[in-house]
């Protein structure tokens, strides 16, 4: 009984051996190594010591899965530098070819082996089974059973038997198939080994001259590196030429810098020292402003009780003022209530002169006429003596000198002291007629024309009637004032007549206010009802008469112009001075009157002077 | 039937809207007498530059009073409220015996449009408390109202400021529109 052949037994005994060693001739020191324990039919025990360490060293190197790559390494100490640097690849390839040619060897080594425990197996199985025994146990274990029973039994056991041998025959058959399959294999390898070492071979012979191609192929390929290497470094040299002319420029501006930042530090200290002088001053400065609003606090304090004591000045000087308004209030009434009075005495004054001034003349007169017949009767009387004559005439000359400047002082004293509108009405009548409303509105708004009652300026409305220009909301009021009193028109919504042109052109707002002037009672309309007192007065009635006048041609109005105490009352009373009129129509005839009879008078007296003187001379005579 | 009856509760119940165009020269009272018939009290008017419109309720009909500016340049723009217009109020200042004649004229002219066809005439102789006012009968006969023909008119004298007389003027308008129904 064999024990199975460790690896390298096995490869002792083999041919494979032998092959190495032909493979090995150009190592001599591995070969006498391998050559001392070749020694046939000697056991594994036997072989010395260094030899099976260099076998196994080799083998463990060679046949150890990931061992492969020493392939390399082994055969370049086998060939030596015949052959040069071999590539890796094709060499690994060239090992693989060769490690299985040296195993398929070895295959052929087991194959006695594995025969001999083919034919252990066999044997085993041709052992004789105890068949007898088996019988006579079963016969006496099956005692009670009838014969038929018995044989079936026996029948039974014989099948078993024969089922037995028959699977055993048929595992021997198999195993001899297997056994004739491998040497049958074993011989067809064998046959195939040279023309496959033959071909390996021939690779090899590629192999090398593939490997020569590759070496020159290398040597060009170094040629060519040579010279880009040389190339490459002058690029570099001229590079790293630049590259020193670059740093040395740096390193001037790297001192220049330098410099640079070493003034920039001074300057930093220099700043940093100023940054501290200023924080010293902003503190100095913080100090001074508490100082200060510590002194605004107080200042403050004694401003807000000073305001505290003028608001109380204040109320106690508004409650006087108020006082003072109340009082004014009632002086401006009480003022007015006087005025009136005065006017209403003046009124009733100038009427009572005037019918005692028309008596007066009218005794006057009479006086006179009387005075007249008694001279005419004295001389008549020739007996009575001049000197009553003179007398008479004296006391008729006496009351002719009060009397007189009295009756005649009535005419002129109607004359008023209100001096007429000072525009230059010739001036104005000279103008030529408007003739577009347009422009004319255009040249009269460039004069500047605002609104009569309440002074806005750009007034676009007009009061035709007074020749004034108003703003649209007095427009509005004067349309309710009736056409009578004023007379409403637009500058641009209404067509303008040339006689209205006219009388806008002749009055204007300015010319209208000059007038108005004259009448302090009739300035300024707040309320509706001093509106209608404005223009419904006796002034304001005549200045439209002017107007009117003036348009038709005529320099002057036919009517005086009212007194400044008279002008502001209702246009209406006027009518009443027509009646006045009248009654100093009568007047002017009573004093007619008087100076005829005084004519009379003076030529009766010459007359009768006369005759008195002649009466005299004849007496004389 | 109900349909007649609902008809009929309709006239009496709801009220007719009426188009009522309140003509006139200007600074006749035109825009006094919208706002005293609307706020019966007097307001202090600027001139009307455009209109006014106001819808007065008075027995049952509705005024829809416009009130148009009658400066001499803007009476162009009347005829674009001629449309659809019931009632005519043509307003008269009796107190402006210069402009009586203008206002005749106005007043022709604007009837012989044919949109105002259809339109009663009432004449508002307004302002009869100023001085030297000219009465009722003495406007009919300045504006020749009686030579009209074909048109249902009235003339009514009035007080604009205190209202005297215009309700009697509606009271004629309504009479006269409702019977036209």
């Amino acid at each position: 009984m064999a024990e199975p052949l460790s690896f390298y037994q096995a490869l002792l005994r083999s041919q494979a051996l032998e092959s190495l060693l032909e493979t090995c001739t150009k190592v001599p020191a591995l070969r006498s190594e391998l050559l001392k324990g070749k020694r046939p039919g000697v056991d594994s025990d036997m072989v010395p010591s260094a030899l099976s360490r260099a076998l196994q060293c080799l083998v463990e190197r060679l046949l150890l899965p990931g061992a492969l790559s020493l392939w390399p390494t082994l055969l370049e100490a086998l060939l030596g530098d015949e052959f040069g640097p071999l590539k890796a690849g094709s060499c690994r390839l060239w090992a693989k070819r060769a490690l299985s040619l040296v195993k398929r060897q070895w295959k052929y080594e087991l194959i006695p082996l594995t025969l001999r425990c083919l034919d252990r197996k066999l044997a085993a199985l041709v052992a004789p089974p105890q068949e007898v025994g088996d019988t006579a146990e079963l016969l006496r274990s099956k005692e009670g059973m009838s014969k038929v029973g018995i044989r079936a039994a026996l029948n039974r056991t014989r099948l078993k038997a024969a089922e037995a041998e028959a699977s055993r025959l048929r595992t021997r058959s198999e195993l001899l198939c297997d056994a004739c399959a491998r040497l049958e294999v074993a011989q067809s390898s064998t046959q195939t080994e040279l023309p496959e070492a033959e071909q390996l071979l021939n690779a090899a012979d590629v192999m090398i001259a593939s490997l020569d191609q590759g070496v020159k192929e290398l040597s060009a390929e170094q040629e060519n590196l040579r010279d880009s290497l040389n190339d490459l470094k002058a690029g570099l040299e001229k590079q790293m030429g630049e590259f020193k002319e670059t740093l040395s420029s740096f390193s001037a501006k790297r001192d220049l810098l330098e410099a640079e930042q070493k003034t920039l530090t001074l300057r930093l200290e220099e700043v940093q020292m100023q940054l501290m002088e200023l924080e010293e001053a902003s503190g100095a400065y913080q100090r001074r402003s508490k100082e200060l609003e510590n002194q605004l606090k107080e200042n403050t304090k004694h401003f807000e009780e000073k305001i505290a004591g003028a608001f109380c000045q204040q109320k106690r000087l508004a409650d006087e003022k108020l006082r003072a308004v109340a009082c004014k209030a009632c002086a401006h009434t009480a003022r007015d209530v006087v005025e009136d009075e005065d006017l209403r005495r003046a009124a009733e004054l100038s009427a009572q002169l005037r019918r005692r001034r028309r008596d007066l003349r009218r005794s006057f007169g009479r006086y006179l006429r009387q005075e007249r017949l008694r001279l005419e009767a004295l001389s008549g009387d020739h007996d009575s003596k001049g000197d009553r004559l003179e007398r008479a005439w004296q006391e008729v000359q006496e009351l002719l000198q009060r009397a007189l400047p009295l009756c005649k002082e009535s005419s002129s004293s109607q004359k008023s002291e209100n001096p007429a509108p000072c525009v230059d009405v010739e001036d104005l009548l000279k103008q030529p007629l408007p003739e577009d409303a347009a422009t004319f509105f255009a040249q009269e708004s460039a004069k500047g024309q605002s609104c009569i009652d309440c002074g806005l300026p750009d007034a676009d409305w007009a009061s035709v009637s007074c020749g004034a220009y108003l703003c649209v909301d007095c427009a509005g009021r004067h349309r309710g004032l009736g056409v009578h009193l004023s007379f409403v028109r637009s500058t641009t919504m209404d067509i303008w007549s040339p006689q209205q042109l006219r009388r806008m052109q002749l009055g204007g707002t300015h010319r209208f206010r000059e007038f108005l002037e004259g009448y302090p009672k009739l300035q300024e309309p707040h309320s509706s009802e001093s509106l209608f007192a404005r223009y419904n007065s006796r002034a304001v009635a005549y200045y439209r008469q002017l107007l009117e006048l003036q348009c038709e041609g005529k320099s002057t109005a036919s009517s005086e112009v009212p007194a400044a105490s008279e002008g502001h009352l209702p246009a209406e009373a006027s009518q009443d001075s027509s009646l006045e009129k009248g009654e100093e129509d009568e007047e002017e005839t009573a004093l007619g009157s008087v100076e005829e009879e005084l004519a009379a008078l003076e030529s009766a007296y010459t007359r009768h002077g006369n005759l008195w003187v002649q009466i005299e001379e004849s007496f004389k005579i | 039937m109900g349909l007649l009856f609902s008809k009929i509760w309709a006239r009496m119940v709801s009220s007719k809207e009426m188009r009522i165009l309140m003509l006139g020269l200007d600074a006749a009272g035109k825009t006094t007498i919208l706002y005293r018939l609307k706020l019966a009290e007097v307001v202090t008017t600027i001139p009307t530059v455009g209109f006014n419109v106001e819808t007065v309720e008075y027995k049952n009909i509705k005024f829809n009073v416009w009130d148009v500016g009658g400066q001499d340049k803007i009476r162009k723009l009347w005829r674009f409220y001629y449309q659809g217009t019931d009632g005519l109020i043509f307003v008269v200042d009796s107190s402006d015996r210069d402009r009586i004649n203008d206002a005749k004229e106005e007043l022709q002219h604007l009837l012989q449009h044919d949109e105002l066809r259809d339109a009663v005439l009432l004449v508002l102789a307004n302002k009869q408390d100023l001085p030297y006012a000219m009465p009722a009968a003495e406007i009919v006969e300045k504006l020749e109202l009686k030579h009209l023909q074909n048109r249902a008119w009235y003339c009514q004298s009035t007080v604009a400021s205190t209202g005297d007389g215009l309700y009697e003027g509606l009271d004629w308008l309504s009479r006269t529109l409702s019977a036209r129904q």
